[in-house]
């Protein structure tokens, strides 16, 4: 057994001691009554759960408080304000901790750390909740990853790119691929920078990195597709290349000469660079850009003489201007953010937001989140929770926080039980592919679930044991000894503890959104009121409630068919 | 991780104590567990994912051979009198080296534990470079992509994109014979396979440094039953169900494992800490504890990740492959210790080849490529297949030496197959491909990797 399976089995077993000793009940006081709700128009049982149901897709993971606010405010009205905050950035986070805790990696905390802290910081308790998680599903397309060491030692490459990725995401798609490129996180994580013009006489080509990934992955895959995301096929039945080898080798031809920018404003930089700067996009140098004209998509040629950013900037309008974005990103947008499997209408729906078909706008990005959240589909959505944002859910919606308000998490512990982590990913294909069906119903029934290619029987139990730790230790995100321990505010459902039925409903309310069968409740329903009984500590059985309510697959899909 | 560690030790003070009364449980007596290898197989499957630059890892020794590979590969070519040569002497005074970093793998090379297959990877059938060229050739779909190349590794199916894999089509087949447990036969160190899904088998899946796992607080009564009520419970939905089934599973097999293991006798051998030794290590304690566990057949799966080296490949390489030449030592001699070197078989595999020529720093995406194998059964010592003509614009060379396998997928697993035991006519079902390669019927092995 492991250590950490040791420490919930030694946690429950203070469990049963507390419970299995009798007698206790009769020592527990009454069930506190519930504050009756206001009088006027208190939102019905449906509306409430609607509400949920959005802000489970929408944010990290909903307060009761924000459940109940968006169920009298209603959508429309909360995607409006959120579309008007101003991000709340990491970067600021990880130089408030340089500026407390120094930049030493022989002391504790060390600075690797600092963007960890920020990212849990935000995520958990900053109220611009819907950019934040649009990032989040951002970086899961866009990928950079910290298993380089560059990109995890230096705190400012990940919290800046998180911070562009927050910027662009409420813009257009067209200046969020531009940023994207020109990060230095992607530069030195897909090689483009310091990436040299050929060299004939070395027998050097260009790094086709960057080139070939930013068709295949971040704007038009690797077919053509139909507005509905569908591939199209030829008349023999196959489907078409969107591009060969020898685009690649074009492309590869644009994407030479940056280098990293200067590590102050007016500072010095040059090609070549060796010593990473990460938070400021890269910069041109044309000394080292590949000369002459180069062949791109659908016939463009840019021509011979032209610099290399107005290269760069004709190689990003030829890929944002190929059809195939609209349904590629916005599908996997889709699957990110409500469902895995939408309908071709649904697809069609959210092509036509990214392509301005009503607006003349071309990629406007908040035209195709709002499209994605408010289409009629999403009561009908289905989908495997990331067990990331699970871990996530708990925290938020329990409000976890340090004493100071900080939340300096470092989410080891939630990467090693569920291989899945904010900016871990194992490749630039992230920590699964948008198409994997897993064996059994799911693949029967013709469809796909991405999240199953990271469940396993390793992480499957990984999850179950980091929801029970998350619940039951003392500090519910595992962060560093010297910084405060978080703890989580159980006020919302211990009132409850004693009332089996009321307690349930509100956890299916909260964490369900309200889509617990009823077998499930049933069965948890009896346990809490058994348990409850048994034992005079309603905490306890407050946790051990949620955690067998969390463990189930009643929790672990969002919707139900 | 060591942080977050000692975290979880600091405040569960008395946890050190259950850990060790833990390690107490493994010291069973040996004479307690007569293990029989009389029919016993294993294959083990190391991905070394992003696509490794293995004409790094074997490379021309023969002068003029050498000189060809330096010249093209510039300044990627690793100096001659720095690779460890081979005791192997092929046609035409051929000679191979090994990277530096891996004199573990010229030993076991030289006692015949070892080989090589050269310039191998998918082929949806055999091809020349002019049908290529002429746009006529029947390609592998995704050619040159990491995730298409990977996935037909592992599928072995280079035409087509199928949900299963090579050892999860033998484990469709076999299972339900030659396995009398709970526990898949087919075992996953890192994560999910395609290798190992089958349509009716899924695989199971350990944890490198914890093993198997189970779910905390299961040992306690009234909390195992309402779990077990829980997980009774009958979805309508698919997802649903499908996770129902998975954690249903994981908690069975969690259970079974972690006794079978804790029954078995100790290993003696001792393994580095890297991922990829402990994946090892879990493996041979898998292997140890084969007659507790039931299964005559396993299949094993490890991936090391973070070999797609367009930048740096030089350095990066000189840090990675003497891990992987450790690990596989390590292995070979636990696999020694449990006297059963001749029944289990180690092999690589990766995305593709790279580039010959250089972008300066690194090399791009390739085909071919060349893999280790390794067991006791092995005609070692050899290598298989045709190590290619490095000249630049050779016949095989599609562009900057990205070179035209000359062996194909189906064919090493073909070898591999029947010295699993799986019979020439069923040759078809698990390699669809196969016919054309080689003539399946013949029982002929296409590569003779194995002593008959």
């Amino acid at each position: 057994m492991s250590t950490r399976s040791l420490l919930v089995a030694s946690l429950i077993t203070v469990l049963t001691a507390c419970g299995g000793g009798g007698g206790g009940g009769s020592a527990n006081p009454p069930p506190t009554s519930i504050t009756p709700p206001p009088a006027a128009q208190p939102p019905t049982q449906s509306e409430l759960q609607a509400a949920a149901k959005f802000l489970s897709l929408a944010t990290f993971g909903p307060t009761l408080e924000e459940i109940e606010s968006v169920a009298e405010s209603g959508t429309n009205d909360w995607l409006d304000t959120q579309f008007a905050m101003a991000p709340s950035r990491h970067l600021p986070i990880v130089v408030r901790y340089i500026d407390e805790y120094g930049f030493d990696f022989q002391t504790m905390p060390i600075p690797s750390f600092y963007r960890r802290f920020a990212f849990y910081e935000q995520a958990l308790t900053a109220n611009d909740q819907l950019r934040q998680l649009v990032a989040y599903a951002l970086s899961q397309i866009f990928v950079v990853s910290d298993n380089v060491g560059a990109l995890n030692n230096d705190p400012s490459a990940l919290a800046s790119y998180y911070d562009m990725l927050m910027e662009q995401g409420f813009g257009n798609y067209r200046d969020l691929l531009l940023a994207v490129t020109l990060h230095p996180a992607m530069g030195l994580y897909l090689s483009h920078v310091n990436n040299g013009k050929s060299d004939p006489l070395a027998n050097t080509f260009p790094d086709e990195n960057y080139a070939r990934e930013v068709m295949q992955l971040f704007s038009i895959g690797l077919f053509e597709l139909n507005p509905d995301g569908s591939v199209v096929q030829d008349s023999s039945g196959n489907p078409i290349p969107t591009y060969d080898n020898a685009d690649i080798r074009e492309f590869s031809k644009i994407f030479t000469g940056l280098s990293y920018g200067p590590r102050e404003p007016g500072g010095p930089s040059f090609f070549g660079n060796g010593n990473p700067v990460l938070h400021v996009p890269m910069v041109m140098f044309d000394d080292f850009h590949e000369p002459g004209s180069k062949s791109l998509l659908n016939g463009l040629v840019v021509p011979d003489g032209q610099d290399g950013m107005a290269d760069i900037e004709a190689a990003i309008e030829n890929l944002f201007n190929h059809p195939n974005v609209g349904p590629f990103i916005g599908k996997q947008l889709i699957q990110r953010l409500v469902t895995s499997n939408p309908s071709p209408a649904y697809v069609t729906r959210v092509t036509q937001a990214f392509n301005g078909d009503q607006s003349g706008v071309r990629g406007d990005m908040t035209a195709v989140i709002r499209a994605i959240l408010t289409d009629p589909e999403v009561d009908s959505a289905i989908r495997l929770r990331e067990p990331f944002r699970r871990y996530l859910a708990i925290n938020r919606s329990l409000q976890a926080r340090g004493e100071d308000g900080t939340v300096p998490g470092l989410g080891f512990v939630a990467a090693f039980l569920t291989q899945q982590h904010v900016f871990s990913s194992p490749s630039v294909f992230n920590f699964y592919l948008p198409s994997f069906s897993p064996a059994g119903p799911v693949q029967d029934a013709g469809l796909v679930a991405p999240e199953f290619q990271i469940t396993n029987a390793s992480t499957v139990i990984g999850i179950t044991n980091l929801i029970a730790y998350t619940l039951f230790n003392e500090t519910s995100i595992d962060s560093p000894e010297e910084l405060a321990d978080i703890t989580l505010n159980l006020d919302d459902f211990l009132p409850l503890v004693g009332d089996g039925q009321a307690l349930v409903d509100q956890i299916n309310l909260v964490f369900f959104a309200g889509d617990m069968d009823e077998e499930t409740e049933s069965i948890l329903v009896t346990y809490a009121d058994d348990t409850f009984a048994a034992s005079s500590d309603d905490v306890l059985t407050l946790r051990a409630t949620l955690y067998l309510a969390l463990a189930t697959p009643a929790y672990a899909v969002s919707g139900e068919m | 991780m060591n942080i977050n560690r000692r975290k979880f030790l600091h405040q569960i003070g008395h946890v050190g104590v259950a850990l060790g009364a833990g390690t107490q449980l493994g010291m069973v007596s040996a004479a307690a567990n007569a293990q029989t290898n009389a029919d016993y197989c294993a294959m083990v499957c190391v991905l070394l994912a992003g696509g490794a630059d293995s004409f790094n890892m074997l490379i021309p020794y023969d002068q003029a051979r050498y000189d060809q590979y330096a010249t093209t590969r510039t300044d990627l070519a690793l100096p001659r009198n720095e690779i460890l040569p081979l005791g192997f002497a092929g046609t035409d005074g051929q000679e191979f080296a090994v990277h530096p970093g891996m004199p573990q793998v010229q030993a076991l090379f030289d006692s015949n534990d070892l080989a090589f297959v050269a310039n191998v990877g998918p082929l949806a059938e055999p091809t020349t470079r002019t049908a290529i060229d002429a746009g006529t050739a029947n390609l592998p779909l995704g050619l040159f992509s990491h995730s298409d190349q990977i996935a037909v590794w592992q599928t072995t199916a280079a035409g087509s994109r199928i949900t299963t894999g090579f050892a999860g089509r033998i484990a469709d087949m076999l299972e339900a014979q030659i396995n009398t447990g709970p526990i898949s036969m087919n075992i996953s160190l890192s994560g999910n396979a395609l290798f190992q899904t089958g349509t009716q088998v899924s695989g199971y899946t350990m944890d490198a440094e914890d093993g198997a796992r189970t779910v905390g607080g299961y040992d306690n009564d009234s909390f195992r039953s309402t779990l077990d009520a829980l997980l009774d419970v009958n979805h309508q939905d698919p997802f649903r169900q499908a996770y129902r089934t998975s954690l249903r599973g994981a908690i069975d097999s969690g259970v079974e494992l972690t006794t079978a293991l804790e029954a078995a006798t100790p290993l003696n051998t001792t393994f580095s800490a890297t991922p990829f030794s402990q994946s090892l290590r879990q493996i041979a304690r898998v292997i140890s504890a084969r007659d507790q566990i039931g299964a005559s057949r396993q299949t094993f799966f490890v991936t090391v990740g973070g070999w797609d080296h367009h930048d740096e490949v030089l350095n990066n390489q000189a840090n990675m492959l003497p891990g992987i030449s450790q690990g596989l030592s390590e292995f070979h001699a636990a696999l020694v210790e449990l006297g059963m070197l001749d029944n289990v078989t180690t092999f690589t595999i990766s995305d593709f080849g790279r580039t010959l020529t250089s972008n300066g720093r690194g090399s791009d995406h390739g085909w071919g490529g060349h893999q280790i194998i390794m067991g006791g059964r092995l005609n070692g010592g050899q290598i298989f297949g045709q190590y290619p003509d490095t000249t630049i614009d050779s016949e095989l060379d599609l562009g900057r030496g990205r070179f035209l396998p000359t062996t194909s997928t189906d064919e090493v697993y073909a070898d591999l197959a029947l010295w699993f035991g799986i019979s020439p006519n069923d040759l078809p079902t698990i390699l669809p491909n196969i016919g054309r390669f080689t003539d399946p019927a013949s029982g002929t092995p296409p590569l003779g990797l194995f002593l008959t």
